[in-house]
């Protein structure tokens, strides 16, 4: 008996493997069944009127007439919880996509739109406060609107520009730029008990790598053509040129100055007004980017790290930033 | 004979307190990687930074793994503009210099440099192949070592940081299932770059350059005198010589890269006893000048003497035993000493550790080997050998003092693979 069992066993299950179209089909007659994607429907353009929810589903989901009357359903095994759209995709207002959506040419999102991950072969844009809740990226430029999330990471090959109160965790592409509110030159002054320090006045280490104790404030215009460690707090004044990596223990800002090396700073990192920064920078609480401020080149890309990142007014960078506690957010 | 007991107490005694503050040390280094979040070394920095490198591969008759490692080398994603490679034929007998040559052919940022005579040893060929540097960053790998394509861009990432002198990545065995000896060794490699190595990283004290997949700043090593040919343990001897100067060592725990452990006995006898002859040269050079360190706060400089004197435990062990079998004949009360020395040195043994128990085990279950913490009970076998090993390169190193220096020879660590 058990022989037999064993024997048919795996005809059974076979059998069953085969007919499971057929099956489908009797269980879920067609007027009841799921809408397909269709293929040759999914090489158009496609537009998404307002509200609509773009879902995946197992197949054997019923599915209501009001459900189906106000989103798009497909079968989860069909797409493998991933929509691919050969042509362009344009979204009203309020839709909601919950598979992953790669679009094989430019996509223009709604107002207040929700997305899982999108994958663009063009460029895309978002529109105003929607949000991706784990990636986006597009092969050309990514514009992103006023008050958007963009998840855990956002990437373009090319650019990524960023309106007022647009957050994310990882921003990475050649250019990054940001149209933010501007509010004031820099939110901090000048350490009260910083002493004055310029080329010369003080004593060089090993190889010409000048090691500050203290507090320092670096006069204005100065000129350094050597690494500075600064075992305190750092002010680095307008017009100073650096050419090598600055570091300080404590807190770091620098204004309206030109540094040829990478910024690490132990507390929070400011970097003001028109600064220009052809390194990468690290603050281990805030980094704060001001108006006007370019980081790196499209030849030479930086990488920008810090708890949060704060980017206000106009602003460049290329390469990536990324928050590893908090936000990356453009100031409103 | 009642001053010969006191005498024999205060030893143990002194001995106690050494053990309890190693105790206390690597399990508080266990407490922190278990419940802190592991601190990296810039690695967001990694592939970002424009710093040109020079990696130097000490080879002595290593036709047998010379290939690899170029050609692992060939598969990084490291800017090939940036970068030098110089293969070091140390006076090589066997193919090494044709295969290095017939490499060098196809790509051009290998230079062989060929040293056909002078002294032996990684040290002294270091020294030699130094004016050929043209990177700003040196790293050192062994010839046996295979390098994964992202390591060069991740050990010099840290070094974006103006402070950072050297940077140590960690060390994983590629042979580990090949014997006893491997597999134990697999476990004490864990425990200690896993936990020891990130667990001082984490708590800011001083993580050790381990001289190989690890990287030095040019500029910081000619400030520091560049390298010493006359000590075997030239990386513990970099280490603090650093320190000395301010420059910091980074650890960088994702910066994997494989290696051969030894597979005989007798070869791990010979490497446990050159590192230990050198780390007690180091300790013996640097201790002095290590404490009076302006560039370390206390913790760090606390943390530093423990790991310079970590090679005198086992010495210090034994003593501490033949104390204790001493007091137990001729002490008139003796179990009171005795348990009390006992108890330390099994806790020691079971929630310290000294590169064996507590830290393998918490490093292979934050591998996700736990299979492998099996054979946890068989590295006494190994912590025992180490014992006498040690014990007798310390006996070696007293004797050479009271001689007067003389010089100790290296011994190469013997290669396993097999040929290509």
């Amino acid at each position: 008996m058990i022989s037999i069992l064993l024997l048919t066993l795996p005809v059974l299950v076979l059998s069953l493997y085969v007919l499971r179209p057929a099956l489908r089909e009797w269980l879920f007659p067609s007027d009841q069944a799921p809408l397909r994607i269709d293929p040759a429907f999914s090489r158009n353009d496609f537009h998404f009127p307002d509200r609509f929810l773009l879902m995946a589903t197992p197949w054997w989901t019923k599915i209501s007439e009001e459900q189906r009357s106000a989103c798009l359903v497909f079968p989860e095994r069909y797409c493998e919880q991933k929509t691919v759209l050969a042509g362009q995709l344009e979204t009203g207002k309020g839709c909601c996509f919950e598979s992953e959506i790669w679009v094989k040419h430019t996509a223009i999102f709604g107002e207040r739109n929700r997305m899982r991950a999108v994958l663009s072969d063009g460029s895309m844009k978002i529109g105003p406060f929607s949000s991706v809740e784990r990636w986006v990226h597009a092969d050309k430029h990514l514009s992103v609107a006023t008050g958007c999330d963009l998840g855990v990471r956002a990437t373009a090959v090319e650019s990524i520009t960023l309106e007022p109160g647009c957050r994310g965790k990882l921003i990475s592409s050649s250019k990054i730029l940001w149209n933010g509110v501007f509010t004031h030159p820099l939110p901090v002054d000048p350490f009260p008990n910083a002493r004055s320090w310029g080329t010369g006045s003080d004593v060089i280490r090993h190889e010409g790598t000048a090691f500050l104790e203290g507090d320092v404030v670096l006069d204005a215009d100065t000129h350094l053509p050597f690494p500075l460690i600064v075992r305190g707090n750092l002010y680095i004044r307008e017009g100073a040129m650096i050419a090598g990596d600055v570091k300080a223990h404590g807190d770091l800002v620098v204004v309206h100055a030109a540094i040829l090396g990478n910024l690490t700073a132990g507390g929070r990192l400011y970097v003001g007004k028109e600064s220009n920064v052809q390194g990468c920078l690290r603050g281990d609480r805030l980094v704060w980017l001001g108006d006007r401020i370019v980081l790196g080149r499209p030849d030479r890309l930086v990488s920008v790290v810090g708890d949060r990142i704060e980017l206000e007014g106009h602003g460049c960078v290329h390469g990536r930033l990324k928050a590893l506690a908090g936000d990356i957010e453009v100031l409103m | 004979m009642s001053v010969f007991i006191l005498t024999l107490r205060i030893v143990l005694a002194v001995i106690v307190f050494v053990l309890m503050l190693y105790m206390i040390r690597h399990y508080l280094f266990a407490l922190v990687r278990l419940f802190l979040p592991a601190r990296e070394a810039y690695q967001e920095w990694a592939g970002y930074n424009h710093l040109t490198a020079t990696v130097l591969i000490p080879m002595h008759n290593e036709e047998r793994v010379c290939r690899g490692i170029l050609e692992a080398l060939a598969k990084s994603s490291f800017d090939f503009s940036r970068l030098q490679v110089i293969p070091i034929n140390d006076r090589s007998t066997d193919g090494t210099e044709r295969i290095l040559d017939e490499f060098a052919k196809d790509h051009p940022w290998c230079e062989p440099f060929h040293r056909r005579s002078g002294k032996g040893g990684k040290p002294a060929a270091l020294v030699d192949v130094t004016p050929r540097v043209r990177g700003e960053v040196i790293l050192i790998f062994d010839a046996d070592y295979t390098p994964g394509t992202g390591l060069l861009d991740a050990l010099v990432a840290p070094f974006g940081d103006p402070e950072i002198g050297a940077v140590m990545g960690r060390v994983v065995p590629q042979n580990g299932s090949v014997n006893l000896l491997t597999r134990i060794l697999d476990l004490e490699r864990a425990g200690g770059y896993q936990v020891n190595q990130q667990a001082r990283w984490n708590l800011r004290l001083v993580p050790q350059f381990g001289g190989t997949v690890g990287g030095v700043r040019r500029l910081a090593l000619e400030a520091a005198g560049g390298w010493d040919p006359n000590i075997l343990a030239e990386d513990t001897d970099l280490t603090f010589r650093l320190l000395a100067l301010g420059w910091k060592v980074a650890y960088v725990n994702r910066a994997e890269c494989y290696e051969e452990v030894v597979e005989t006995w007798e070869a791990r006898r010979k490497q446990v006893r050159r590192w230990a002859i050198g780390h007690m040269q180091a300790c013996l050079r640097h201790f002095r000048t290590l404490l009076r360190n302006p560039y370390l706060g206390h913790l760090e400089k606390f943390d530093s003497v423990l790991l310079l004197g970590i090679y005198f435990v086992p010495p210090l062990t034994l003593i501490g035993w033949a104390a204790s079998a001493l007091l137990l004949l001729l002490d008139p009360n003796p179990w009171i000493t005795h348990a009390l020395f006992l108890l330390v040195v099994l806790a020691f043994g079971t929630i310290g550790n000294f590169a064996t128990f507590y830290e393998i085990g918490l490093a292979v279950a934050l591998d996700g080997h736990s299979q492998r913490v099996r054979l946890l009970p068989l590295s006494l076998g190994g912590f025992i050998a180490s014992l006498l090993v040690v014990s007798e390169a310390c006996v070696r190193v007293i004797w050479n003092i009271l001689l007067g220096g003389k010089h100790i020879a290296w011994d190469k660590t013997p290669r396993f693979r097999k040929p290509s």
